[in-house]
């Protein structure tokens, strides 16, 4: 049994993310909310779109729901609780979350649409400025901790919390976390001003939940990692240790969700420009000083 | 309800029906921005809008529906997923859309019944035993039949071909202007020459082989681009008539017929030498050393791996999946890229543009390759009903566009007051225009916001409007100032407002005056004109500015009916900058800029 709790976790932290995310989009704070349009969507059709490719228009949201319970299987909510503790964690979160750039173009090329096709394209352009970004992070982490498992991960921070210790490392991780699910202001895949929902638009239904749900469950998943690498997953005084990581979790989740409503829309190309000319030279710096750090000052 | 889904009202079904009327998603048709122009507010109204016609079960239409825009609100409604609904809020004729299932006012408050009474609606007939299907009939396919033997036997109905007796296989039939690639807008260089080369690569393979001689696919080739020119790969910009090195980076310049496919077949072979005469062992390649010959010596540093693989593979036939031989016919974009290019309709319910405005994109991959405009030119009515009486003339202009109707009425006053002698009170009227011009200004803003998706501001800029619409402005005046100096400044605002060379005020201009106008309106609407003698006759003229440029209109008066009249409104001359504004940009500025344009969709010609 010991993945039921982590699976009543992860389904509570959904809903409340919901709940944060109907309130940062203008409506009032209400708690009915995410279960009313869940319902909605079950009780719509599932519109299908003209010579549609049906293998990969049903597999992409699928696809990105697995990505997403995969990752989140590394993310331990206290010592006990995780579901799975590889000793590769860190790098199965990359590897698992790989795939979501699969199911984004799956999604994009399936409905044969013009703007979901470019929002998946637009998606695979964002994938090559962020990819770098979200391991060399991760890289000066587990150089940190000696151990790519993310329960050790955790605990080399006992001294000391990652995001003073590395902060540039930090923001990197945080700007790549929001491109890889392409939230605002990088969300260049779904831009529901320029292609009306991009990958999204299309979907109806049953499958438009789906892809919801996939996307707070990688949200979660980045929430819960930066949460892990960064902020000390569950260490902290006096509330037990799964509250910890999960107060820590749900607040950064919904700044992910929020901060994107004050800032317009990064262009494709600005985006790469500065992932790559800046970000990548930046994070080989963050590697570098946490490496002098390491054999320095112990921390 | 008539767009309820197929199935009984079971118990699970009821729970499902009370929880999408609970929060209805709507479709705003023409657009939202219309919507903040009749001073509607959808969310405080307790529903939720969105972007995709498929993520909404409301199809909500905000006054009369222009019966150019039917059609599409049908397409529209067809794509949404059932159980869904239609809501007309002072519409009345929605054909070819079924009638509206809820049917309330123009205004806020009829906005809350229509939620209220769609919660009704759905929870009583979101599911029904029995629908009907609705087909939009700009998505009716036509069905043709033809041979599988014989493709240029085609009938309209099912049967046998006359020439084989094979009975006939149905086949959708390209739609009316359908797209063919783009092929006759970019022939490929020596056109002619080239299919034969394909047709027959190993004949000319041969020849090869026997010395080089006679490529008469070469000559053709030749003649056919006389005025060769040397371009850079890298910098387009250098062209020359002599091969050489570019100025800038010091490649190999490659000629003009080559450099509209790089890595393209001729660019394809190194290892031939520029005499061809080595390592010919496979004789698929020799289709290519005819072509290739005069262009072997300028290639360096371009891609040529895209060619090896098929050509050299004994047993598979030359050009066998090869991207360049599936490119060839298809257009080249400026980055010399074959890619298929595709025309793409932005409008006219697209969320980020004008509601009512379709722009007509053609794609190379997310670039522009061309655009073309099409608005509801409803200004061209106005001809049409002359000779008028000065009332009606007024009722039209109020109804003709939501976004500019005050200035229209506003121009029809002062030009009445031309015609008559009289001045106006200008330092009023200014005050009072000022406010017609921020509150336009406020929807360019939000507009803008939408489509770059800065939620915030646009939902700052809507409710900024809503208060000076109902004639708060006095309370407001300090934060319409905060915000346009925040738009003047801030930084992540500026790669949006910093746009230059554009038709039209820039937007900083328009911004500049906004400050200027913030500190000038008066919360009234322009004076009303005391009604002018029946009997009246004249010729008047007014220009009022608004926010996008000056509009203008002349009157003739002759005893108390409007005989002629030209209206001049800016968006009509803005418009015809749209293809060159948004060329060889990447799809989402393309769009942003079309949306600094600001254009009145009611203005806008065909």
């Amino acid at each position: 049994m010991s993945w039921l709790i982590p699976l009543i976790a992860l389904i509570g932290a959904i809903y409340l993310l919901a709940v944060i995310e109907g309130w940062s989009l203008g409506g009032a704070f209400s708690l009915a909310r995410p279960a009313r349009a869940a319902l909605a969507m079950i009780g719509q059709e599932s519109t299908k779109t003209r010579k549609s490719d049906a293998l990969f228009y049903q597999a992409g949201p699928v696809l990105l729901l697995v990505a997403g319970v995969l990752a989140v299987a590394v993310i331990p909510l206290a010592p006990d609780i995780i579901l799975a503790d590889m000793a590769t964690g860190a790098l199965f979160l990359n590897a698992a979350l790989a795939y979501v750039l699969v199911a984004l173009i799956m999604a994009g090329w399936g409905p044969n649409g013009a703007y979901a096709m470019i929002g998946g394209w637009r998606f695979l352009g964002q994938f090559l400025g962020y990819a770098m970004l979200i391991v060399m992070p991760i890289t000066a982490v587990a150089m940190r901790a000696e151990s790519l498992m993310t329960t050790q991960i955790v605990t080399s921070q006992a001294g000391l919390w990652n995001v003073f210790y590395q902060p540039l490392g930090f923001v990197l991780f945080m700007i790549a976390a929001q491109a890889l699910i392409f939230l605002p202001p990088l969300d260049l895949p779904v831009a529901p001003g320029e292609l009306a929902g991009g990958v999204e638009a299309e979907y109806s239904g049953p499958q438009l939940l789906v892809f919801r749900l996939a996307r707070f469950v990688i949200i979660l998943a980045l929430a819960g990692a930066a949460t892990t690498f960064y902020f000390g997953g569950w260490l902290g005084p006096v509330l037990p240790d799964w509250v910890w990581s999960g107060l820590k979790t749900m607040i950064i989740a919904a700044a992910m969700l929020s901060v994107g409503r004050f800032l317009p829309r990064l262009r494709e190309e600005r985006f790469l420009a500065l992932c790559w000319k800046l970000g990548i030279p930046l994070s080989l710096i963050n590697i570098l000083v946490v490496g002098v750090l390491v054999l320095v000052v112990p921390v | 309800m008539i767009g309820a889904r197929e199935g009984a009202f079971t118990a699970f079904r009821r729970v499902l029906a009370r929880a999408m009327g609970a929060q209805p998603r709507v479709i705003v048709v023409p657009g939202r921005d219309v919507a903040v122009a009749r001073g509607l507010d959808l969310i405080a109204a307790g529903l939720e809008p969105v972007a995709s016609p498929r993520h909404a079960n409301v199809l909500l239409i905000v006054g009369p529906l222009h019966p150019q825009l039917a059609d599409a609100a049908a397409t529209l409604y067809a794509q949404m997923p059932r159980p869904r609904a239609i809501v007309a809020l002072g519409a009345e004729n929605l054909t070819p859309l079924p009638p509206a299932d809820v049917v309330c006012a123009l205004s806020q408050e009829g906005l809350r019944e229509a939620t209220q009474a769609l919660q009704e609606r759905f929870a009583a007939g979101a599911f029904s035993e029995t629908v009907k299907d609705f087909d939009a009939p700009a998505l009716a396919v036509r069905v043709e039949y033809t041979c599988p033997m014989h493709p240029e036997v085609v009938s309209d109905e099912p049967g046998n071909c006359p020439k084989c007796g094979m009975t006939l296989v149905p086949k959708e039939a390209a739609a009316a202007g359908a797209h063919d690639g783009h092929g006759e807008k970019r022939e490929h260089g020596a056109n002619a020459a080239h299919a034969g080369h394909h047709g027959h690569g190993h004949q000319h393979g041969q020849k090869a082989h026997g010395g080089h001689q006679a490529h008469s696919g070469h000559e053709t080739h030749g003649q056919a681009s006389e005025a060769t020119t040397y371009t850079c790969p890298m910098h387009p910009e250098i062209v020359r008539n002599e091969p050489g090195q570019c100025p800038i980076c010091g490649m190999t310049l490659i000629s003009s017929d080559s450099a509209d496919s790089p890595g393209g077949h001729h660019g394809a072979h190194p290892e031939m030498g520029s005499d061809g005469s080595t390592g010919h062992g496979a004789h698929g390649k020799m289709d290519h050393s005819a072509r290739g010959k005069m262009d072997h010596s300028n290639h360096g540093g371009m891609d040529h791996s895209a060619h090896s693989a098929g050509t050299d593979v004994p047993g598979i036939e030359p050009n066998f999946m090869s991207m360049v031989e599936m490119t060839k016919d298809l257009p080249a974009s400026g980055d010399g890229l074959r890619m298929e290019w595709i025309d793409v309709p932005f409008g006219p319910f697209h969320p980020g543009l004008p509601g009512g405005l379709t722009l007509t994109l053609s794609l190379d991959g997310d670039t522009v390759a061309g655009a073309g405009l099409r608005g509801l030119a409803r200004a061209a009515e106005l001809q049409a009903m002359l000779p008028a009486t000065l009332d009606d003339l007024r009722g039209a202009l109020q109804g003709l566009s939501p976004h500019n109707a005050g200035f229209y009425v506003a121009l029809l006053d002062h030009a009445v007051l031309a015609a008559l002698g009289e001045t106006t009170d200008l330092t009023v009227e200014s005050a009072a225009i000022a406010r017609l011009r921020l509150l336009g200004d406020l929807r360019w803003i939000a507009g803008l916001a939408r489509l770059k998706g800065a939620i915030d501001l646009a939902a700052r800029a809507e409710g900024l409007h809503r208060s000076l619409q109902i004639g708060h402005g006095e309370e407001i005046r300090a934060q319409l100032a905060q915000l346009c100096a925040k738009l003047q400044r801030a930084p992540v605002f500026r790669p949006i407002f910093s746009a230059k060379g554009g038709p039209g005020p820039t937007p900083a201009e328009r911004l500049a005056r906004m400050a200027q106008d913030i500190a000038a309106f008066a919360d009234r609407a322009p004076a009303e004109t005391a009604a002018p003698a029946h009997d009246m006759t004249g010729t008047g003229e007014a220009v009022v500015e608004t926010g996008r440029g000056a509009a203008r209109l002349k009157l003739t008066i002759k005893a108390g009916l409007v005989t002629d009249l030209q209206l001049v409104t800016p968006s009509q001359a803005l418009a015809g900058h749209i293809a060159h504004i948004t060329m060889h940009k990447e799809l989402g500025e393309a769009l942003a800029a079309v949306c600094l344009l600001d254009l009145d969709p009611w203005e806008v010609a065909q």
